[in-house]
C-alpha cells in the first residue's frame, strides 16, 4: 500500500466542496417546489423553480436494492456501519445499459491521473457497456482550461464542472453548450435508469441550468459541512468538557491554551462562531439571503454577522488562537500541529473527521479525533442554514446524439449505485484483487488501486449521500448521528436548492469580504469597517441585487418552503 | 642624488600620499569579523531554508507530525518521499519529454530570435520598422487566453508537441536585446566583410555570433529556463496524460495531497506525509537548476547586462 494523505488547509474551495463518498441528501423526494408563478427560463440569468421545476424534474422512486445501518433523518447521510461482505452485494443494474459508444469524458482531476488504459477504466467500461475515454485536467487551472474548452467548437461529449467553477462566462456557456436531458430524464422517464431515480430530488432541482435539466449531479448534504473537530483523547486526559456555548468555549480556550507550552486551543472559529450566531450561509452567493418581514436581507447586513466576527475576533485577541491561523488563507496544512496537539480544536469539513483518524490509525493509535456540536452563542439551540444540495455536474454536449446521450445516462445510472451493491464496489474501489483486497470485511486498495482508483467515474453522478468508512464504523456512526442532530437545527434560506446565475455585473460586489473578514477577527481591521465596507456594497450594486432576487422570488416562490 | 632621495624622510609626512588607499589598508579584526559575520548570515539565511526543505523530505510522517511540520532535525532518515515520486515511471518519462522539449525549444527559439534579431538590427533591411513596431505591440497586447487557445486548436496543434513550443517561441523582450547587441558590433568590422564577398548569412554566421557569444549565452538559458519551468501551456493543450512534461507531473503529484476537501480522493495512510511529498518536489525540482549554475554563471555574469542600455 503506498500511503499518503489527502489533506488540505481551510479555503473557500473547500467550503464549497461536497464530498463523493461524505454528504448527506435529503431523504425522499419530497415535493419541495411549494410556490407557483411566471417563468424565468430560458433566460442567461435566474433560476427555475415552482411550477415550471415540477415538470422538468425527475420522478423520484427510492431504491430498495440495499437497506442503509442508518437511515438519513433530518436531512443527514444515511450511513452504513456493517462489514463489507463480498459475497453479499447486491446487483442495482442488473442489465448493461450501454450500446457501446465512445464517450470522452473532461473532468477536473487532482493527482497524478492514471494511464489512459488501465484495468480500473476497462473494468469500468466492460461493466457499463460504454466505451468512456478519459480527459482529465488539472484540477487547480481547470477553471482556465474550461473557459477555452467551453469557447472552441471542440467541446468533449461530456464535462464535469464543479460549482467553484462557474464564474464568469462558463454559466452562460454551460446553457448553450450542453443538452437538455429532460426528455430523457424528466418525470417518469428516470425510471429507465433507477439508480438515477433515487437521487434526491433536491440535487436535479439544483441541476436545472437556463431552465432545463442539464446536469448530472453529485447529491451533497444540507447539513453544513463544518464541523468543529477536536482532539477527543485529549480532552479525556485533561478532562475537559465539550463547551456548549460561546462562555464556555471562551472559557475552556483559555485553561487549554499555554502558549509557552506550545499549545493553543484552536484554530480560526469564524466559521463555528457564524453558525453559533446563526449568520446565514456563507458558502454560495444565493444562500446568502433571507427574507425578514417580507424584505430579503443579506448575511452581510444582519447584526448577527457582525456579533459573530466579534466573537472569533475576541478569541485571537485572547490569544487562544494557534499563530499559524494569522496567516489565514494561508496557513499550511493544520495535520501535523493538530496531531502534535499544537491546537486540539479546529473546524473544517466532516470529511476530514475520517480522513485525519485514518491518517493517524497506524503509528499514533492514541490519537481520536470526533466532532463537537454546534452551539447557539447563549447556550441555546443553533440556527443552522443549509448549504446546497448538490456541487458538482457533469454535463453532456448539446451536439451528442441520442445514442450518446443514452450511454452517458447509462454511465450515470452504474455510478450512481449505492453502497453495498457490485455497481459502488466497482465504481470506489475498482476490481476485487487487483485494486482491493478485502479482509475481515475491511477493503483495503492495493498500490494498483491507488493509482487506478482516483476521481474519474465517481465524478459523473452519484447516489443519494452516503457516509460508509468500514474501517472506521464508529466515525461513520458519529459522523451521521452529528449530521441528524445539526440537521434539526437546520432551516433553509429561500433560494436554497436553486441554481440561480447573478447578472454578471453584480459578480464580484461581494469579492472582498471574505479578506475583510480575516482582517477583522485577526485585528488588523475594525468592525468599522466592516459596516463601512457594508454601506459601499449596498450603494455599488447591493440594493439592486436585491431587488433582483425579490424578483426572482415574487415570479418563483422559494424551493424550500 | 642622495639628498633628493632623502628629502622625502626628511619632509613632513603631510605631503606624502598615504602609502596606499584606504580600502588597501590591512582590514581591522573587527571589521573582518563583522564582514565574516555578515556573510554567515547571509549564507544560513540561504542554506536553512533549503535544509528544513531536504530534512523535511527524509522525514516519516512520525517525524513531520512530532515536529508539527516542518523538521529541523532529521530524524528517522526515509526515502519514502522519493519512492512515491519515482515509483510508476512517470517522473522519468515526464523527465526525458520535458528534456527535449527543452532542447529542441531552445534550439528553434534562438535561431528564430537570432536571425529575427539580426534583421531588425541592420537599418534598411526590408520592412525593418514596421517589423520592429508589430513585434513591439505583442509585447504591450496579448490576444488572451481563449483566443490562444481557439488559435493553438484551429491550428491543429492540441495534444501535440508543438503546442508546447510554438505559442511560446518568441519572447520579443529577448529579441530586442540581442538586436540591441549586434547593432553595438562595429560597422566597419561588417563593411570589410561585405566588401571580402560575405553574404548575410555568412556575416552572421562567422562575426556576428562569435562576437556575441555573452548574449546568446544568456539568451539561450532565458529561453531553456522558459521551456524547463512551463506547465501553464501543458495544461491547456495536452489531454493525453503521458505526454505530460516534469513540471506538470510535479504539480500532480504535490496536489495528490491537496484536492478539494472531501472528495473521496483516496485516502492512505502509513508513513508517508503530504508534507514529505511536497518538499521532495521541491528538491527535485531545484536539482537541475542547482548542478547546471556553476557552469553557466560566467556567461551570465558578463552577459546579464549586455545590450541593457541599447534597445
Amino acid at each position: 500500500m503506498t500511503p499518503n494523505t489527502a489533506t488540505s488547509g481551510p479555503s473557500r474551495r473547500s467550503f464549497l466542496a461536497n464530498s463523493a463518498v461524505a454528504a448527506a441528501a435529503v431523504a425522499g423526494g419530497m415535493p419541495l417546489l411549494a410556490a407557483c408563478g411566471g417563468s424565468d427560463s430560458g433566460s442567461r440569468d435566474g433560476t427555475t423553480s415552482g411550477k415550471d421545476a415540477k415538470k422538468i424534474l425527475p420522478a423520484y422512486v427510492a431504491s430498495n436494492v440495499v437497506t442503509p445501518d442508518i437511515p438519513s433523518k433530518n436531512g443527514s447521510s444515511v450511513g452504513f456501519t456493517s462489514k463489507l461482505d463480498l459475497a453479499g452485494l447486491k446487483t442495482s443494474v442488473p442489465k448493461k445499459l450501454g450500446k457501446g459508444s465512445e464517450v470522452t469524458i473532461m473532468s477536473p482531476f487532482w493527482g497524478s491521473p492514471p494511464k489512459t488504459d488501465n484495468a480500473y477504466y476497462r473494468a469500468m467500461n466492460d461493466l457499463i457497456g460504454v466505451d468512456v475515454a478519459w480527459q482529465n485536467q488539472d484540477g487547480n487551472t481547470y477553471e482556465q482550461k474550461l473557459g477555452a474548452v467551453l469557447a472552441s467548437s471542440d467541446v468533449p461529449d461530456v464535462v464535469v464542472v464543479p460549482g467553484w467553477n462557474m464564474s464568469g462566462k462558463i454559466p452562460s456557456a454551460i446553457i448553450s453548450k450542453f443538452a437538455d436531458l429532460g426528455p430523457y430524464l424528466s418525470g417518469d422517464a428516470v425510471k429507465d435508469y433507477p439508480n438515477l431515480a433515487a437521487v434526491p430530488t433536491d440535487a436535479w432541482q439544483r441541476s436545472i441550468f437556463g431552465g432545463k435539466l442539464r446536469g448530472l449531479p453529485m447529491p451533497a448534504s444540507y447539513v453544513p459541512n463544518i464541523v468543529p473537530l477536536y482532539r477527543q483523547d485529549i480532552f479525556d486526559k485533561e478532562g475537559y468538557e465539550v463547551p456548549t456555548s460561546c462562555a464556555e468555549f471562551m472559557a475552556l480556550a483559555k485553561d487549554i491554551t499555554n502558549a509557552k507550552a506550545k499549545r493553543w486551543a484552536c484554530m480560526d472559529m469564524k466559521w463555528v462562531s457564524f453558525n453559533a450566531f446563526g449568520v446565514l450561509s456563507g458558502s454560495e452567493k444565493p444562500l446568502g439571503w433571507n427574507l425578514v418581514d417580507g424584505k430579503l436581507v443579506n448575511r452581510i447586513e444582519t447584526e448577527e454577522f457582525l456579533e459573530a466576527l466579534e466573537w472569533a475576533r475576541k478569541l485571537f485577541a485572547a490569544g487562544v488562537v494557534h499563530p499559524d491561523a494569522e496567516m489565514g488563507k494561508n496557513a499550511p496544512d493544520p495535520g501535523p500541529k493538530f496531531a502534535k496537539g499544537e491546537f486540539i480544536i479546529y473546524a473544517q469539513d466532516i470529511s476530514q473527521w475520517w480522513s485525519r483518524a485514518a491518517e493517524q490509525a497506524v503509528q499514533n493509535p492514541e490519537f481520536k479525533i470526533w466532532g463537537m456540536d454546534l452551539f447557539g452563542h447563549d447556550g441555546g439551540d443553533p440556527v443552522l442554514w443549509a448549504t446546497q444540495p448538490a456541487n458538482i455536474f457533469a454535463f453532456v454536449n448539446k451536439k451528442a446524439s441520442e445514442a450518446v446521450i443514452r450511454d452517458v445516462l447509462a454511465v450515470a445510472n452504474v455510478t450512481a449505485a449505492p453502497y453495498g451493491t457490485k455497481e459502488y464496489m466497482m465504481t470506489n474501489y475498482g476490481v476485487e484483487g487487483t485494486h482491493y483486497t478485502v479482509k475481515d470485511g475491511l477493503p483495503t486498495k492495493t498500490d494498483q488501486g491507488n493509482i487506478d482508483v482516483m476521481n474519474a467515474y465517481v465524478m459523473v453522478a452519484s447516489p443519494a449521500s452516503t457516509l460508509a468508512h468500514p474501517d472506521f464504523p464508529d466515525v461513520t456512526k458519529g459522523q451521521v448521528e452529528w449530521q441528524q442532530r445539526m440537521g434539526a437545527f437546520t432551516k433553509k434560506s429561500p433560494f436554497y436548492g436553486m441554481q440561480i446565475v447573478e447578472p454578471s455585473r453584480y459578480t464580484n460586489l461581494s469579492n472582498d469580504f471574505e479578506q475583510l473578514e480575516d482582517d477583522i477577527t485577526r485585528g488588523r481591521k475594525k468592525i468599522s469597517d466592516m459596516q463601512q465596507a457594508v454601506s459601499d456594497w449596498k450603494s455599488k450594486g447591493g440594493d439592486k441585487l436585491r431587488d433582483w432576487y425579490q424578483k426572482i422570488l415574487d415570479e418563483n416562490g422559494s424551493a424550500a418552503s | 642624488m642622495t639628498a633628493v632621495i632623502d628629502k622625502p624622510a626628511t619632509e613632513p609626512s603631510r605631503w606624502a600620499a598615504p602609502p596606499r588607499p584606504v580600502w588597501e589598508e590591512k582590514p581591522s579584526h573587527t571589521g573582518l569579523a563583522a564582514k565574516g559575520l555578515v556573510l554567515a548570515l547571509a549564507c544560513l539565511a540561504i542554506l536553512f531554508p533549503l535544509w528544513i526543505v531536504i530534512v523535511t523530505s527524509l522525514s516519516s510522517r512520525k517525524t513531520i507530525d512530532e515536529a508539527g511540520g516542518l523538521v529541523m532535525i532529521p530524524k528517522d532518515i526515509t526515502f519514502v518521499a522519493y519512492q512515491e515520486l519515482l515509483s510508476g515511471g512517470q517522473v522519468t518519462r515526464a523527465a526525458i519529454i520535458s528534456i527535449v522539449i527543452t532542447l529542441v525549444g531552445t534550439l528553434f527559439s534562438m535561431t528564430v530570435s537570432v536571425l529575427c534579431a539580426y534583421g531588425l538590427s541592420r537599418t534598411g533591411s526590408l520592412g525593418h520598422r514596421w517589423i520592429l513596431m508589430t513585434l513591439l505591440a505583442t509585447m504591450f497586447f496579448s490576444a488572451g487566453l481563449i483566443p490562444t487557445y481557439l488559435l493553438v486548436q484551429s491550428l491543429g496543434l492540441t495534444d501535440s508537441y508543438l503546442a508546447l513550443i510554438l505559442p511560446s517561441a518568441i519572447s520579443v523582450f529577448n529579441i530586442l536585446v540581442l538586436r540591441g547587441f549586434f547593432q553595438g558590433i562595429s560597422q566597419e568590422l561588417i563593411d570589410s566583410a561585405r566588401i571580402d564577398g560575405a553574404g548575410d548569412f555568412r556575416i552572421l554566421w562567422q562575426i556576428v555570433m562569435p562576437l556575441s557569444r555573452a548574449v546568446i549565452a544568456v539568451i539561450t538559458l532565458f529561453y531553456a529556463v522558459g521551456y524547463w519551468s512551463a506547465w501553464f501551456n501543458a495544461s491547456l493543450y495536452l489531454n493525453d496524460q503521458d505526454m505530460m512534461p516534469l513540471q506538470n507531473v510535479m504539480i500532480q503529484l504535490v496536489q495528490k495531497q491537496e484536492a478539494p476537501v472531501g472528495l473521496g480522493q483516496a485516502i492512505k495512510t502509513g508513513q508517508l506525509s503530504g508534507l514529505a511529498v511536497q518538499m521532495a518536489v521541491m528538491v527535485m525540482a531545484l536539482l537541475p537548476v542547482a548542478v547546471l549554475s556553476p557552469f553557466v554563471q560566467k556567461h551570465f555574469k558578463k552577459g546579464m547586462l549586455t545590450g541593457a542600455v541599447k534597445g
